[in-house]
């Protein structure tokens, strides 16, 4: 037996059989590496994927940032920085954390060099391809809005095209979301504006009246003091004093509604909640109100074991005084006052009630609008301020206010206070 | 009686005029600084009784005359503040100011802060006396007895320590971080609903209506006092 081939037959079928395993073989190898190559679009796609989802769901411009650091931190295993342009026309990195990369004077050149040229700059490109990271210009839809700077832990990462155009893509994305953010940010701020000249022009119109009524009354009380206070009688020099006294009140309470509604309709309320018993707000209250609602029997009904609330303190007691202002205002003196706390799911539901003549029923919701008044005999009495800064307040601590008529006459306001989660633990005390 | 020195540190000349014309001249002498450091030299060359004290002075601002008047003594300080400076407020009382009155305020309540720093300036260095009492309640420092009305009231530790604490500078506001560092100790300063609880139990035992309190009163967003009178 010998391996000889002699045989034509043989040669011809070694031929064959070489011709079909070779052909065999590039078959499995492209069909392997369109595998690997499908692999590889799925891993990016769902990179991409995993990037624009989070991306769609962050609203903030702060927030968008991070997650795009985030990303491309795990992406590219690469430190990042995200400059966004000013409205000074600055350039100025927004991104911070531990994979943020904090680039030295001359990357900060080629920043801006990549921003004003619209070309990217840096690693792995023609232009100073000596730098540690490199730089793409942000693009919107509108216009160039920053610069996105990765600094790769290999420097030679982005020498791979497939690497530079996932860059690229990602790029675009960061791009796309923070143009949304930005504009959704500026209809905002437009809207407050808005709002804020709404307020400032109403202000002007309703308040000048009711600041002038006040200051004529002092006025006119006061020069009469100062020019004939000795020839008047005793009588008649207390009764000015007084009235300047009282009008100097109402205009004090009048400036201070005013500075709090601003505050509130600016959004510049900052909420510093705390967990604390609702009775000693209503005893703080009360305690300031105690001239006012002389000669009223004001009961207070608490539970004894009413779990605290996470509440700022100083608002809600100007809720408090508010409401009960109003009560005193527009029920008869002598007339009673409920004030009442109690505890529902997820809230504590404080109600203030009086047997004053109650709320007109259409009306029920108008009253907690700004300047709105409730028709009443004798002068006006104030800006109509004092329920709507009530409501901006119990807003901002996520509750809600209304108002209804009682049974058996009066009006009750009444306000929830949410509470999410449980309050912070106390220890008990080691006896000793 | 003699004349209690005052100096008002204000830099609006209207406050001081208003103070200098309806104040008593037999019973208080003014005097009169329109910025800090005039105000600091003349603590230091006339030594008041009491300090009135206005927190948005044009030169230093009030926390910082607080701290370097605390370097050197101990006259009594009530701060004067408008709405809206409550964090300094608190910053100024927690430096070592003994009150607030906030602006606009009334002849009447300047009287009443005036009068309880006055008592407390009596008995600095004084020894104190061992019984305390305001209305029906009764503090026996040295027994440790709390009664209402006669009664005893039988307190835990702390909360015992949270009265006499409140009871020894009666009649002042006490800032949460006060409190909770004499009663609880420095690890506890931003602990607030230690106090919160522990000033409602002490509610719940001493007062009659615990929800319209007599003594025990809160201070919204500064802290507690134990109200005199």
């Amino acid at each position: 037996m010998s391996f000889a081939v002699s045989d034509f037959q043989h040669v011809v079928t070694f031929s064959v059989m070489f011709v079909v395993a070779f052909v065999i073989s590039n078959l499995t190898r492209r069909v392997r590496l369109q595998a690997d190559e499908a692999r590889h679009r799925e891993r990016r796609t769902a990179t991409l994927y995993g990037l624009s989802r989070e991306l769609a769901a962050t609203r903030a411009t702060h927030n968008l940032v991070n997650v795009a650091v985030q990303h491309l931190h795990d992406i590219f295993d690469a430190k990042a920085a995200i400059w966004l342009q000013l409205a000074d026309g600055r350039l100025d990195n927004a991104a911070s954390g531990e994979h943020a990369f904090t680039p030295d004077d001359k990357e900060r050149g080629i920043v801006e060099w990549v921003f004003s040229h619209d070309k990217p700059a840096g690693l792995g490109t023609d232009t100073l391809p000596s730098a540690t990271a490199l730089h793409v210009a942000l693009r919107g839809t509108q216009e160039r809005i920053g610069v996105l700077s990765v600094q790769p832990n290999d420097p030679h990462r982005f020498n791979d095209p497939e690497q530079r155009t996932l860059l690229d893509v990602f790029g675009s994305q960061i791009a796309s979301a923070l143009e949304r953010s930005r504009l959704a940010e500026q209809a905002q701020h437009a809207t407050i504006q808005m709002e804020a000249e709404r307020l400032r022009s109403s202000l002007l119109s309703s308040v000048s009246h009711d600041l002038r009524t006040p200051l004529s009354v002092i006025t006119g009380a006061a020069s009469a003091l100062v020019d004939s206070g000795p020839a008047l009688a005793p009588a008649a020099q207390r009764d000015l004093a007084e009235t300047i006294h009282e009008e100097a009140q109402r205009l004090a309470r009048l400036v201070r509604n005013l500075l709090d509604m601003t505050r509130i309709a600016s959004g510049a309320v900052n909420v510093a909640k705390e967990w604390q018993p609702i009775e000693g707000i209503i005893g703080a209250a009360l305690g300031r109100l105690e001239e006012l609602l002389r000669g009223r029997k004001v009961d207070v009904r608490v539970p004894l074991d009413l779990q605290p609330v996470p509440i700022d303190g100083l608002l809600i007691e100007q809720v408090l005084i508010n409401l009960l202002e109003n009560a005193a205002k527009y029920t008869p003196n002598g007339t009673p006052i409920d004030i009442s706390a109690h505890a529902e799911t997820g809230a504590v539901v404080v109600e203030i009630a009086d047997r004053g003549p109650g709320i007109p029923s259409e009306l029920v919701d108008r009253i907690f609008e700004k300047f709105y008044q409730l028709p009443r005999e004798g002068a006006s009495v104030g800006a109509g301020l004092g329920l709507a800064i009530c409501r901006g307040i119990v807003e901002a601590h996520g509750g809600r206010i209304w108002a209804e008529n009682r049974s058996g006459g009066g009006a009750v306001f009444r306000f929830t206070l949410p509470i999410d989660g449980p309050p912070p633990e106390v220890a008990a005390e080691d006896k000793e | 009686m003699s004349v209690l020195a005052l100096l008002v540190i204000e830099d609006e000349s209207q406050v001081r005029r208003f103070l200098r014309s309806s104040l008593d001249a037999t019973v208080y002498k003014l005097i009169e600084a329109a910025t800090g450091e005039a105000g600091l030299a003349a603590a230091a060359s006339q030594h008041p009784d009491i300090i009135l004290l206005d927190l948005g002075l044009p030169d230093i601002d009030g926390i910082e005359v607080t701290r370097r008047l605390r370097e050197w003594t101990e006259t009594p300080i009530i701060i004067l503040s408008a709405r809206g400076q409550d964090p300094d407020k608190i910053a100024a009382l927690d430096a070592g100011a003994d009150d607030y009155l906030t602006k606009p305020f009334s002849l009447p309540e300047l009287l009443a802060r005036i009068r309880v720093a006055e008592r407390h300036a009596q008995q600095f260095g004084d020894k104190k006396d061992a019984i305390f009492t305001l209305g029906d309640l009764r503090i026996d420092r040295a027994s440790r007895i709390v009664t209402v009305g006669g009664e005893e009231v039988r307190l835990t530790p702390i909360e015992y320590k949270l009265l006499a604490t409140l009871a020894r500078k009666a009649g002042r506001v006490l800032t949460y971080q006060q409190l909770l560092k004499d009663v609880w100790g420095p690890r506890y300063a931003t602990q607030k609903q230690y106090l919160h609880v522990y000033v409602g139990h002490l509610r719940n035992k001493l007062e009659r209506d615990p929800a319209k309190p007599r003594f025990l009163v809160t201070e919204p967003g500064v802290g507690y006092r134990l109200r005199l009178e």
